[in-house]
């Protein structure tokens, strides 16, 4: 018998290796287990986990995060941006004293 | 009892009756997922998940199919499923032994010996289900059910949801696709 003869008949045996095959038997506590798992899946934490795990829930949360962020970082920039030009506003006033005259102005009698 | 009052019983949530489902039906559901995830352990778990789905599922169920079709279903489902998360782990696995401890002994697990096959073939048998890991899931599935399970051409179609044509067809070609499958393997032995 020569390889290629040889490797059919060993392709042949092993095409056919599940002729006789008989059903592989489960675990016979398999229904405890089973009772286990849904008794498991039906708990108000197992369904809080479940619900916290899904994407769509963390996606939720990491766009309100940077959100967040985003929000607390532009406020914060324009309350400084303010901040300063109230600064410079009472700079130039203080520097020209055009408060005091515009008082004069507005309070002849005082 | 009939399949209607026990589909019946299901829908009012007996659990009589349920554990009349998981006894008759168990073995079937656990070997067609033994032929399809290749392991003990791992075919356990696909069962357990196919039961509590099955459970969950049954009021949809309008019993147009035998009950052994529908698990047949939920069991393919299931199967496929954990083999597509076991193939993303494994993903991660291979990162992960670049980096860290060498896992690769847990992801890959030695050659799979099937119980329910005679001990003479055991050997055998092992190198063809290595290379039904190699075929495309409808492929494997159908030899998988028809091979191991023992199905005929129309109850695998009605599994599938093909028609008895397509699935001689997916038939075909998984026998041609395990052949070169085998003969490269026996290839590289030789050598």
């Amino acid at each position: 018998m020569n390889n290629n003869e040889q490797m059919d008949k060993w392709v042949d045996e092993a095409l056919n290796s599940f002729d006789g095959a008989s059903r592989a038997t489960a675990n016979p506590f398999l229904f405890t287990r089973i009772q286990e798992r849904l008794r498991q899946k039906n708990s108000p934490w197992e369904k809080v986990a479940n619900f916290i795990a899904r994407p769509a829930f963390v996606i939720g949360m990491v766009v309100v995060f940077v959100a967040a962020n985003f929000y607390v970082a532009t406020k914060e920039n324009a309350d400084k941006l303010a901040k300063e030009q109230q600064k410079n506003e009472q700079l130039f006033a203080s520097e020209y004293n055009t408060n005091s005259s515009l008082n004069n102005e507005l309070n002849p009698n005082r | 009892m009939t399949e209607q009052d026990l589909i019946d019983k299901l829908k009012q949530g007996d659990q009589v009756a349920f554990r009349y489902l998981v006894t008759t039906w168990q073995d079937m559901v656990y070997n067609t997922s033994l032929g399809l995830v290749q392991s003990e352990m791992d075919a356990e778990d696909v069962t357990q998940e196919v039961f509590v789905r099955a459970f969950e599922a049954i009021q949809g169920f309008k019993g147009e199919s035998k009950v052994s079709t529908w698990l047949y279903r939920i069991t393919v489902t299931k199967s496929l499923d954990f083999l597509r998360s076991k193939k993303r782990k494994k993903r991660f696995g291979y990162m992960y032994s670049l980096f860290g401890p060498d896992n690769e002994l847990a992801i890959n697990p030695p050659e799979f010996l099937h119980p329910g096959i005679v001990s003479e073939k055991k050997q055998v048998s092992s190198a063809l289900f290595n290379a039904l890991n190699e075929l495309p899931e409808q492929q494997r599935v159908a030899f998988v059910l028809t091979r191991l399970e023992g199905l005929g051409h129309k109850e695998v179609s009605e599994v599938m949801g093909n028609t008895v044509p397509a699935v001689e067809s997916l038939l075909q070609r998984a026998k041609l696709n395990l052949k070169k499958q085998l003969t490269n393997f026996y290839r590289q032995n030789l050598e």
